[in-house]
Parts: structure tokens; sequence; C-alpha cells
């Protein structure tokens, strides 16, 4: 039941045919892992809060740098050198004080991931390199689980969503590895490419977006399809991620990367 | 014949592979071959499938860089 407070409170969420009072019992009920709070996460976390999602689990290993300011910006001056995850849960708080938040200083790993990653009603790669991105693509194909991946760099983001149910050549859809079959990058990441504080918000917007339309169970929902958007052009195209039939994670094939 | 990668058009033989013409764009736009993934028709090409796959002329492809950063 919504309380009259419940009510007022997510009344523009509400109205959408997507969300209704049903809509709202699904998010206050739905588990979530985060992994990452840099720039993508720090917005996706705060958006899936506001919204009513009711348990939040945050991952990341990190500690504030000054660095992380100018696109990181519920992160303060006064929070520099603190640990992401205890920042971010208390603001969190700040936001929805009945949000129920799991926060672990580590990073998420082929030891723990099965532990970590326990009871989850969807997964959220917010991180920055190319073995995590692998490491949680592999573990929600397994768990069938939900995965929502955004990235940025430079003036390029991207996001798209998966899951093992909807994967196949039935479906003509394929996972993360099918796309970007590799465990690491020569290049490619914000700490040598740069990127502008809105681009990657709006990778994150599209991720926490994604996230909210898997919880409310939308029926439209596109699986495996990548939204590419190029910032300085204005660009922007959505790619049908087809299975690799050599894929190793959604495929069945054994290969070096298992 | 020519195909267009990125709107760029591409010179290529008949025998050409996938493969082939896209190590060669990457090669003359300092690209990472092994970081890059292509789709033909808004629909990715699986890269287990570029050292089989024959060109056509007139083909557009899209090719882009993975990205990671967050």
């Amino acid at each position: 039941m919504l309380s009259d407070a419940d009510f007022l409170r997510y009344s523009r969420q509400l109205m959408l045919p997507l969300c209704g009072e049903s809509g709202i019992q699904r998010l206050r009920q739905a588990r979530v892992a985060l992994v990452g709070l840099g720039g993508l996460g720090s917005l996706v976390a705060p958006y899936l809060a506001a919204a009513g999602v009711g348990t939040l689990r945050l991952f990341d290993h990190d500690s504030i740098s000054l660095s992380n300011l100018p696109r990181q910006w519920l992160y303060q001056e006064t929070d520099v050198q603190m640990p992401k995850v205890a920042v971010m849960a208390r603001q969190l708080k700040t936001i929805h004080a009945g949000l129920k938040v799991d926060a672990t200083a580590a990073r998420v790993s082929a030891d723990n991931i099965h532990h970590l990653l326990s009871d989850i009603d969807l997964i959220i790669d917010c991180s920055d390199n190319m073995a995590t991105r692998q490491l949680l693509n592999r573990h929600a194909f397994i768990a069938e689980v939900p995965l929502v991946t955004g990235a940025a760099i430079g003036m390029q983001a991207q996001g798209m969503a998966f899951h093992s149910a909807h994967c196949g050549t039935e479906y003509n859809a394929g996972c993360y590895h099918c796309l970007y079959p590799i465990t690491e990058l020569a290049a490619g990441s914000c700490q040598t490419d740069g990127v502008l504080g809105p681009v990657v918000g709006m990778a994150g917007c599209y991720q926490a977006t994604l996230a909210l339309r898997i919880l409310l169970q939308d029926p439209a929902m596109q699986w495996s399809q990548l939204w590419r958007f190029d910032l300085a052009s204005g660009h922007q195209q959505i790619i049908q991620i087809t299975q690799d039939t050599a894929c190793p994670v959604c495929a069945g094939h054994t290969s070096a990367f298992s | 014949m020519f195909i267009y990668i990125n709107q760029h058009a591409i010179a290529c033989g008949s025998d050409d592979t996938l493969a082939k013409v896209i190590r060669a764009y990457c090669d003359d736009h300092q690209l990472h071959f092994d970081e890059v993934a292509v789709a033909h028709n808004d629909s990715l090409v699986p890269r287990s499938q570029w050292a089989q796959q024959r060109i056509v002329a007139e083909q557009r492809f899209s090719l882009f860089s993975a990205v990671a950063g967050g």
C-alpha cells in the first residue's frame, strides 16, 4: 500500500502507464547492485534512490580525488580522499531516508563476485575498465540477472542492456562479449583520453532510464541494443548486438577467456 | 569496387575479406584493430565472421571503438 505521502512524492512517475501504483511497489522491492561510483555511478545511484528503488548495493574501492569533481558533482570539495561508497551512501540517505544502502569499499573480482552479487534483481555496470565489464557480463549471464552497461570517453557515450533470457540466435541478440571480445583496452579511459562531465552524465542518465524500465518490467524493453551518441556531432545510432556464435559467454563456447 | 566505412569510400578487391578491409582502415586511422566493432545495416557483424565474410560492392559499414570509461 502506498501512503498519501508516497502518492504525492511519486505523483509524476505514477502518471506514467509504465509505472502506476504497482510500479512504485516494484521499485521499492527491487535490489540493485551498482558497480563503480565514478562519473556514471554517481549519477545513476541518486536517480534510482530518488525514484524509489528500495535497496542499492554499492561497490567501489576508490577514494574521491580532486580530478573527480568536475563530473562527479555529488561529491564535494570537503569529501576529497574520503571513500566513494561512504560518501555516496550518506548522500543517498539525504535523498531518500527509507533507502536501504549496502556500501562495500572493495573491487569486484572473480574471487568475490558470486558472494557480493548474490540475491540481486539487476546489475548496473558503471565501472571504468574492460576486465570488470567482462566479469560482470559473464556473471550476469550465468546468474540470469539483467545487466545495464554504460561507458563514456571524450565526446562519446554508449549504453546498453542485456538479459540471458533474451539472448541467442532466436532473438538475434548477443551479450557484451559479442560486442567487445576483449579484456583490456590499449587506450580509451577517462584517465588517458579525457571526458567532459555532461558526456559521461548522458551515458549515466541512459543507464538509469534503462534500469528503471527493466525494474518496471517495460514490455517494450529492447535488449542487446547498443546506443551510441557522439555529443560533438549530435549523431546517434542504435545497433542490434547480434550473437557471435563463437562467443564463450553466451554461445556456450570455451576459450582462453574462460 | 568500393565499400564505405563511416562514409569513407574504400577501394577493395573482389576477394577481400571484411577482416582485411577493417585492418587496413584501422591502420589508416590509427585505430586499434582488436578494439573496434563493426555494424552493417545497424546490426553488429560478429568479429568471428570477419575472416570469412566477403565484401560486396557498395556495402556500408559503421566502425567504432570500444569505450570503457566511467
